[in-house]
């Protein structure tokens, strides 16, 4: 009990402690940055398939998601609106194929906002990106809700210059109804990237 | 914020324009695997695990209960790995692979059998050891330059084959392989005209000499069975919708989708055997039919299997006319035009549920239904199925 009480204590504080440490960032600054790394199948969920609705990690058998283990790039650029929030956009590539070879891509275009409360040299960043995601495998293709979270680690060699690592949550929802037929296409699959980045600031 | 909402309203109208005919997560999940297609003949089964040929190399299919312990799925299971330059399957029997070779030194075909294990491949040692020990050769023959086999009973395999040197107007060459325990021989050997076809056990279509005969597909219009080793014609087709397509040994089919029998008893105006009219005579009447393979479940049920559809019929000795099992029920596959029916196995128990073995597609099994018909389902990855509910 004390040493929940006392996590629970440390966590109420943390906020308090990262406030007061010098901000490096102001409104105006810019992050340019370059992800690449490889993607873990997380989900795939189906709420029409009696048998499956809900498969978890990479392969082709039952319970898993039909999909291989994958790879993603990205670039970002992001602008800061005030001493911790940074708002840009971010256009990525991912793919990973399927059970017969065909290739799985997406190309997400999202809207990013990036919360940095630790900022200096080492910088821990947590992003939410929201935007269009454009699916495709052999001759079929949508676009779609992309729904993005990431959270990293980072260190800057300089001024400017820095590298990093991110973990990921990429997720695609397929909407095509609410009810009806339609709604029986619908379906979802999330997977997890595995990033490491190069970052410039100014 | 304006921009913000805009952003939102556009994702959220982009999402209301998706059209796909087919979620592209739902294929990618469900479908992806149905675009593969394999070159897949039926060499026979062991119990519940079924043995088939896949470009080349040699599997045995069975089912397997999921992880979940919801339904089963099919499993293959490599047995041989082979090439097109390697010896290959003609039939499965008995736990034992049937298959031939053309010898690279003498020019002769030869067959062998090798010995399946329960579990895991069969080794190249194995192979080579069987390839010497137990094989049999088209004897007085050399240099085969085409071959054709099929199964006509289970200790029985035909061949067809052309020599070096034969050309288009040539004989060709008619053999039965008989499976006699460990020893294979060959007997019924005799020339054949030159572009025969084998149409179903111990029966043959080739062309007609008279030319005068117009609109016959390939000039098949003459039927021939092998009657106590040798080869009798029974049959000339005077027209073009009624040259022969089809065959068990005991039923023909013709173009016009008469089902007739073939009686060998026959004896006169120089043909040994004939076709006669039979109570299937209607079953695939009209249709456009341009393959056809009759497979007999004892003599409770037939099935016909052809480039349009699966056809199935109940009572075959029925006779009577008013009742309405003397009309086949059909079961249509032309909406997947990839289906090449190529087997069909069944048992006369009460389920009355049959195998299909299809070329590209996999496994299709029918269904009876309450209202008397049969439905056509599609086994894949992903249902699931017991095998041994079908042999």
């Amino acid at each position: 009990m004390k040493k929940l009480t006392a996590i629970i204590l440390l966590l109420l504080a943390l906020p308090l402690y990262l406030a007061a440490l010098p901000t490096y960032y102001d409104t105006g600054s810019q992050v340019f940055t370059i992800s690449a790394g490889p993607t873990i199948p997380f989900f795939y969920y189906n709420p029409n398939d009696p048998e499956f609705p809900l498969t978890f990690g990479f392969g082709a058998g039952d319970g898993q998601t039909h999909h291989t283990v994958g790879g993603f790039g990205s670039i970002s650029y992001q602008v800061f609106l005030n001493e911790y929030f940074a708002i840009g956009g971010e256009l990525g590539y991912h793919f990973d194929f399927v059970r017969s070879n065909d290739v799985y891509t997406s190309v997400p275009i999202l809207l990013k906002f990036t919360y940095v409360p630790l900022q200096g040299d080492f910088e821990i960043p947590i992003s939410l990106g929201i935007g269009l995601d454009y699916i495709a495998i052999s001759d079929y293709s949508s676009i779609n809700l992309g729904v993005t979270f990431e959270i990293g680690m980072r260190y800057f060699f300089t001024n400017e210059w820095g590298a990093g690592i991110t973990a990921g949550f990429h997720m695609v929802p397929e909407i095509y109804g609410v009810s009806g037929d339609s709604a029986k296409k619908n379906s979802l699959y999330a997977t997890v990237p595995l990033m490491v980045s190069v970052i410039y600031r100014h | 914020m304006k921009k913000l909402l805009l952003s939102i309203f556009i994702i959220l109208l982009a999402v209301s324009c998706n059209d796909s005919s087919r979620g592209v997560l739902q294929w990618a999940y469900q479908f992806a695997e149905e675009e593969e297609s394999y070159n897949q003949s039926y060499l026979g089964n062991d119990g519940t695990r079924i043995y088939l040929e896949r470009d080349w190399d040699i599997y045995k299919a069975y089912s397997v209960q999921r992880s979940n312990g919801n339904g089963y799925e099919i499993r293959y299971e490599k047995v041989l790995e082979s090439s097109k330059d390697d010896p290959f399957p003609i039939v499965f029997q008995d736990g034992y692979l049937y298959m031939a070779y053309k010898d690279s030194t003498t020019k002769l075909y030869q067959f062998f059998r090798v010995r399946v294990p329960e579990s895991g491949e069969i080794t190249l040692d194995e192979l080579n050891k069987a390839m010497t020990d137990n094989k049999c050769t088209i004897t007085g023959v050399s240099d085969i330059t085409s071959f054709a086999v099929s199964r006509i009973a289970p200790d029985k395999i035909q061949i067809l084959y052309k020599l070096q040197g034969e050309n288009n107007l040539s004989p060709a060459h008619y053999a039965q392989l008989e499976i006699n325990g460990t020893s294979m021989s060959l007997s019924s050997q005799f020339s054949v005209p030159s572009n025969s076809q084998m149409i179903g056990d111990g029966v043959l279509k080739a062309t007609t000499d008279d030319p005068e005969i117009e609109g016959l597909p390939d000039n098949m219009n003459d039927l021939y069975v092998i009657i106590d080793g040798t080869m009798s014609k029974i049959y000339t087709a005077h027209d073009s919708r009624d040259y022969p397509m089809g065959s068990d040994g005991n039923y023909a089919a013709l173009a016009s989708g008469e089902i007739c029998a073939i009686d060998t008893s026959y004896k006169e105006n120089g043909y040994d055997g004939r076709l006669r009219q039979s109570d299937l005579r209607f079953d695939v009447l009209d249709r456009e039919v341009n393959y056809l393979t009759i497979y007999r479940d004892g003599n409770s049920v037939v099935g016909y299997l052809s480039d349009n559809g699966i056809y199935w019929r109940e009572d075959i000795n029925d006779t009577s006319e008013s009742n309405n099992k003397s009309r086949p029920s059909i079961i249509s596959v032309t909406e997947d035009a990839d289906v090449v029916p190529l087997c069909f196995a069944g048992k006369n128990g009460s389920n009355r549920e049959y195998l299909m073995i299809t070329q590209d597609n996999g496994f299709y099994v029918v269904r009876p239904e309450a209202s008397g018909t049969q439905r056509l389902e599609k086994i894949r990855s992903g249902s699931g199925y017991m095998l041994s509910d079908f042999l």
